[in-house]
This record gives structure tokens, C-alpha cells and sequence, in this order.
């Protein structure tokens, strides 16, 4: 348990580092973000009542439009990549992209092409636009610790730097599929020249249920074993049975 | 619609003095249950009954009150007693939007809308019978909001202290933590296109299901979890509502097969005797396996869909046995109270009275199956 405390707390950290003050909240915004898109997906695919998962397969446009909502946090702009139909969030200078990169057990984040237009290429390379910063009007409650914004203040100084280079890009890496939603990965990464992505450092896993673990290598009894459980233990008749027997 | 019926009636030998206080003391509640029992639309009970349908309307919107005489046609046409509509009893008061039906899109208002009047006589029947007889306490957990169907199942698994493995008998399980199962048998046509539905809005949790609508025991054991899945996650029903739906379901496989003991237990691949043993074992359908293996990631789309193909090719040739093979799957907890309080000398003829319902109806409320033959007339 302190084991798993410690992992989240390092994705909390990880979050701060990369998108400032609200890398936490767009952190637990992301996984909602995901579900909902996923959920009416499925809707809209069963909905359709078509045999193909086409319906479904319009997930990305749906979570691209959920994603532009963090372009009005403080210190963030939405970026339109090279001539694509989409906006981006770039938040304290880093991108934000999320790709469903599999609906498939078979594909790996590794092996699935990301370089496969212009625009996806572009991605690579987004620097935010000049924005005034944000008012603090109706804005989210950024929940921070004491600790943590003394960690976001060395965080800044550093990246206030102009020696930092930009052009950093999060990746939300989702594999989904009608069936489920199988993976939400989120992190940096870098594009390698075959055009794959690759973490750059720790990437985590956004869904809450962790990976099962072997628990039993044998069924114990079956669904039609044992006693059928007791209804009416506490009525007189019974009651009256149980006092005899003691006598 | 113009019948030729013999005026013959249950209750034949009452005068017209308690006609008249029955008439006195209509309660229009009773009206429209009984019709929506009957499966009629207020215009066709009108034409049955011969007078306008505004007139149906008003009686059952307490407007006006049937005049005595009309008041027997009534209970001839709709099947029930005179005094059932006599105020004064407890009623049940269920709008089908505070039940929630498994399919509604294939569910219609008007189905429904009976599936509803009956989730009300069974609560009354119900009621009936705990003032003879003490029915076992409701144990369903608090689930904190925000809770998954996955850590739903988990809390209810150990807030009821089920072993590790199968859920067994699932129907006395839920019956025992006070939650009232009913089957409605096939003799009833417009719930079975209900196939089951549950709701909490009278006070204790009712699940109904109609068990030809399934397959196998293992269909109808998935249809019961889905139904507590509800329970537990939906205090407020959106009825057909997709997310709702899927969470119960989520919850039910979750509830049957929990995923840290069914996944090492699952084939790596599709072998349809390892799925079959499995099945047997836990209580569940092959189906539901293989949906399990696709949710769990352990066999692909497409052996998933060819998976699929093969069972629909095995079907035919494989064989149900009836819930009533199983004794554990099999609602008792009505009967039993039933049985309890004619020990003390409350029998079905009693309580039929009390509810003012017929002795069949009580017997067709408790889920009892007409075993004799009908008679047809053979030319």
C-alpha cells in the first residue's frame, strides 16, 4: 500500500513539473475526460446499431475536443498543428496530445506508427502561443500542498530559463476498444526518426484498477455447492426447534 | 368489443348495500393497477365496460366514482374481486420510471407500465405476509459515490462474506439479505417482454425477473447480479439509460467472477471444454467467459468474434436443463413466509381475503406455475 501511495505521489510530482499548477488537476481531468469520451462512445456506437465499430472509432474527435477546455487554464493556449482539423493545449510549454493508439490487444505503443501526417508531425515541434495569463475567475481549486508549491517554484525558475528549450509533448496514450477500455497511459515522449514514439521517462497508468494479480490456480466448490442459505432463522418455530435441542 | 360472456362472477352473493359502500369507498389507484394488470388501454377498457373513455379517466384521476352497478362489470372485465376496489388497504404506489428495466428500448411504455402495477402487488403481497411472518432484514452495503461497478462487486462480496470462488445459490443469497425475488412464469404475455427489472422505491428491494426469457441458469443467475448491480449503484434509476445498463452489467461480472480469480483461471486460448468446465464450476455462461477473456485482454478480437460464431453452431444442440434443476436459483422466500404463517393459522384463502385478490392471483403473484391443462374446445 505505502509502495502504491509513493507511485502516485510521484505522478502528482511528475504532473507539477511538466504543466505547473494545474499538472495535478489536468492529471485526474485526463482519466474522467477519457471515461466519459469512452462511455459515449459506446452509446453512440450502440446507438447506431451498426455491425462495423466505425461509430465508436470517432473516439478521438470526441477527447480533441475534450482536451481543448484545458487551453483556458493560466499560461496555456490551444495550437492548431500544421493544417490539422484540431486544436492542442500547450500548457506551461508542453503539448498535450492524446492518442488512441490501439483498439486491439495486438498493438503496442511502440510499434503503432505516430508519425503518420503532417500534422501528427508538427506535433512534435508546437511552441505555445504568447497568452496573458489567466484571471482567477471560476477557475479550478488547484489543491496544492505546501510542499508542492515550493516544489513548483523551483520548477519554474528553471524552466523560466531561456536556455530551456520548448517543444516538449504529453502524450495521453489510450488503448480502447467497444469491448473496454484497456490502457490510459500518460507521459513524455519523444519521436523517434521512424516516426515511433518513445517514453522519455516514467509514463503512468491513469485507470484506477490495477493489474490482476493470481490469486487462485483452483476453483473452490461450484456455483450448486453447499447448504442453501437460511431464510427465516429468527422465527418462533425455529426458535422453538433451537430451545429443545439445548434441553 | 362486444363479448357474449355468461355474466358468472366470484363474488356473486354480494347485495347492493355493500356494492354501495364498495362504490363509496373507490379508490382509483385500484383502478388503474387493475387495468394495467389487465394490459388494457383506458379506451379499451371503456369500450369493454361501455362508457367513454373520459369517463375511465375520471374514475381513475378520482374525479368522479363508478356507479355501483358499473363497478361489477368492472371487476368482471379486469378479473379481481369487487373489493378490490375498495380503499383502505396498503398500497403500493411504483411509476415505472423508478424501476429499472433491462431493455427498454425493446420495452414497451405500455409493458412497462404493467411491469410497474405488478412490482406493487408483489410488494403488497409482500407486506401482507411480514405482518404474520419476519422476513429477514435488507442487508445491501453502502457503496460511497463515486464507486466503481469493479469495487462495488468487491464491498458486496464482503459485506455479505462470500468465500473466494462461485457465488453459489445466488436467488436464496439475495433472499436471505432480505431482497424479494419474484418469477413471473410465461403464462403472463406482456411481462415476458420484460425480461427483468428491479427497483427500491417501496421500502424493500424487489427484483423481478421472467425466467423463459432465458437461456440457461447461468443467463438468469447473470440477469439477478446485473438487477443488485442496480440496486446498489442506482438510487436513481434513468430507465434504458446505456451507462447505467453497462455498469450493472460490469458489476455482475465482476460480482460472478471476480477478475484476481477467474484470470489465471481463464484458457489462454479459446477451448471451448476448459470455458465449459469453467461454466459449470462459477455458474456462468460460456459467453460471458469469452466476453471476460476480450475484456481482460487475454485472446484477441478477432478469436473473440470466431469464438462467438462457434458457440451460435453449438447451440443447437446443446441442452438446458430448468431452473427448478436448481434449487438454490429458485425464488422461495414468499412461499416460505407463506408456509411459516399458515403454521399459525394464516393460510392463502386469508390472505387472498386481506388483499382482496383472488386465491389464483395470489398464487400467481407467488410465482406458482398453473400446472393443470388447459381446457381448448376441439372441433
Amino acid at each position: 500500500m505505502k509502495q502504491q501511495e509513493a507511485w502516485m505521489d510521484a505522478g502528482r510530482r511528475w504532473a507539477l513539473e511538466a504543466f505547473g499548477t494545474y499538472g495535478p488537476h489536468i492529471r485526474e481531468q485526463i482519466a474522467e475526460m477519457v471515461k466519459e469520451e469512452h462511455e459515449a462512445s459506446l452509446d453512440a456506437q450502440e446507438a447506431s446499431g451498426h455491425r462495423s465499430n466505425g461509430v465508436y472509432g470517432q473516439f478521438w474527435r470526441g477527447i480533441l475536443e475534450k482536451f481543448e477546455l484545458f487551453g483556458d487554464l493560466p499560461g496555456a493556449s490551444l495550437v492548431r498543428p500544421g493544417e490539422a482539423p484540431y486544436k492542442l493545449p500547450v500548457i506551461n510549454g508542453v503539448a498535450l496530445f492524446p492518442w488512441r493508439y490501439a483498439k486491439s490487444r495486438e498493438a503496442e505503443l511502440a510499434t503503432t506508427p505516430f508519425g503518420t501526417s503532417d500534422a501528427r508531425t508538427a506535433i512534435t515541434t508546437l511552441r505555445p502561443q504568447p497568452v496573458q495569463e489567466g484571471l482567477d475567475l471560476n477557475l479550478p481549486d488547484a489543491g496544492l500542498t505546501d510542499e508542492e508549491r515550493d516544489l513548483l517554484t523551483t520548477v519554474q525558475d528553471v524552466t523560466k530559463d531561456s536556455v530551456v528549450t520548448s517543444g516538449r509533448l504529453a502524450l495521453v496514450a489510450i488503448s480502447s476498444s467497444p469491448r473496454g477500455l484497456f490502457a490510459v497511459e500518460w507521459g513524455e515522449v519523444e519521436v523517434n526518426s521512424a516516426g515511433f514514439v518513445e517514453w522519455t521517462g516514467s509514463h503512468e497508468s491513469l485507470l484506477s484498477l490495477a493489474p490482476a494479480k493470481p490469486v487462485s490456480m483452483s476453483p473452490t466448490g461450484t456455483f450448486t455447492a453447499g447448504d442453501l442459505p437460511s431464510k427465516f432463522p429468527q422465527t418462533k418455530t425455529d426458535e422453538k426447534a433451537a430451545s429443545s435441542t439445548d434441553e | 368489443m362486444n363479448d357474449h360472456e355468461p355474466d358468472l362472477t366470484l363474488f356473486q352473493d354480494i347485495d347492493l348495500p355493500s356494492l354501495s359502500a364498495i362504490a363509496g369507498a373507490f379508490e382509483p389507484a385500484r383502478l388503474t393497477q387493475a387495468r394495467l394488470l389487465a394490459w388494457l388501454t383506458k379506451g379499451e377498457l371503456a369500450e369493454q365496460v361501455g362508457v367513454s373513455s373520459a369517463a375511465v379517466g375520471q374514475f381513475e384521476a378520482g374525479a368522479i366514482k363508478p356507479r355501483p352497478e358499473l363497478l361489477s362489470t368492472l371487476a368482471r372485465k379486469l378479473h379481481v374481486p369487487i373489493e378490490f376496489f375498495a380503499a383502505g388497504r396498503p398500497l403500493g404506489r411504483l411509476d415505472a420510471a423508478n424501476a429499472h428495466f433491462r431493455s427498454l428500448r425493446s420495452t414497451r411504455a405500455k409493458d412497462r407500465a404493467k411491469a410497474a402495477a405488478h412490482a406493487e402487488q408483489v410488494w403488497e403481497l409482500t407486506y401482507a405476509l411480514e405482518k404474520q411472518v419476519r422476513f429477514p432484514n435488507v442487508d445491501l452495503p453502502e457503496v460511497p459515490q463515486g464507486a466503481t461497478p469493479v469495487e462495488a462487486a468487491r464491498i458486496l462480496r464482503e459485506a455479505w462474506g462470500l468465500p473466494r470462488g462461485p457465488v453459489p445459490h445466488l436467488a436464496a443469497t439475495m433472499e436471505a439479505r432480505g431482497i424479494v425475488v419474484c418469477l413471473i412464469p410465461m403464462t403472463n404475455e406482456a411481462i415476458t417482454r420484460v425480461k427483468a427489472y428491479s427497483t427500491d422505491a417501496l421500502g424493500r428491494p424487489l427484483v423481478i425477473v421472467t425466467p423463459e426469457r432465458f437461456k440457461s441458469v447461468y443467463e438468469y443467475r447473470f440477469t439477478c447480479a446485473h438487477e443488485v448491480g442496480h440496486l446498489l449503484l442506482h438510487p436513481n434509476p434513468l430507465p434504458g439509460d446505456r451507462q447505467q445498463e453497462r455498469e450493472a452489467d460490469q458489476f455482475a461480472a465482476e460480482f460472478l467472477t471476480p477478475r484476481v480469480e477467474i484470470e489465471p483461471l481463464l484458457p489462454k486460448t479459446v477451448r471451448m471444454s476448459a470455458l465449459d468446465q469453467l461454466s459449470k464450476n462459477w455458474g456462468v455462461s460460456v459467453e460471458s467467459l469469452i466476453y471476460r477473456m476480450g475484456e481482460l485482454r487475454l485472446i484477441s478480437d478477432v478469436s473473440i468474434r470466431r469464438a462467438h460464431q462457434r458457440l451460435a453452431n453449438l447451440a443447437e444442440f446443446r441442452r438446458e436443463e430448468p431452473l427448478a434443476t436448481y434449487p438454490g436459483e429458485v425464488p422461495t422466500l414468499l412461499s416460505e413466509a407463506l408456509a411459516l404463517a399458515a403454521q399459525h393459522g394464516f393460510d392463502r384463502t386469508d390472505l387472498a381475503r386481506e388483499l382482496c385478490w383472488t386465491v389464483g392471483h395470489v398464487a400467481e403473484v407467488l410465482g406458482e406455475t398453473d400446472v393443470r391443462p388447459k381446457l381448448r374446445v376441439v372441433r
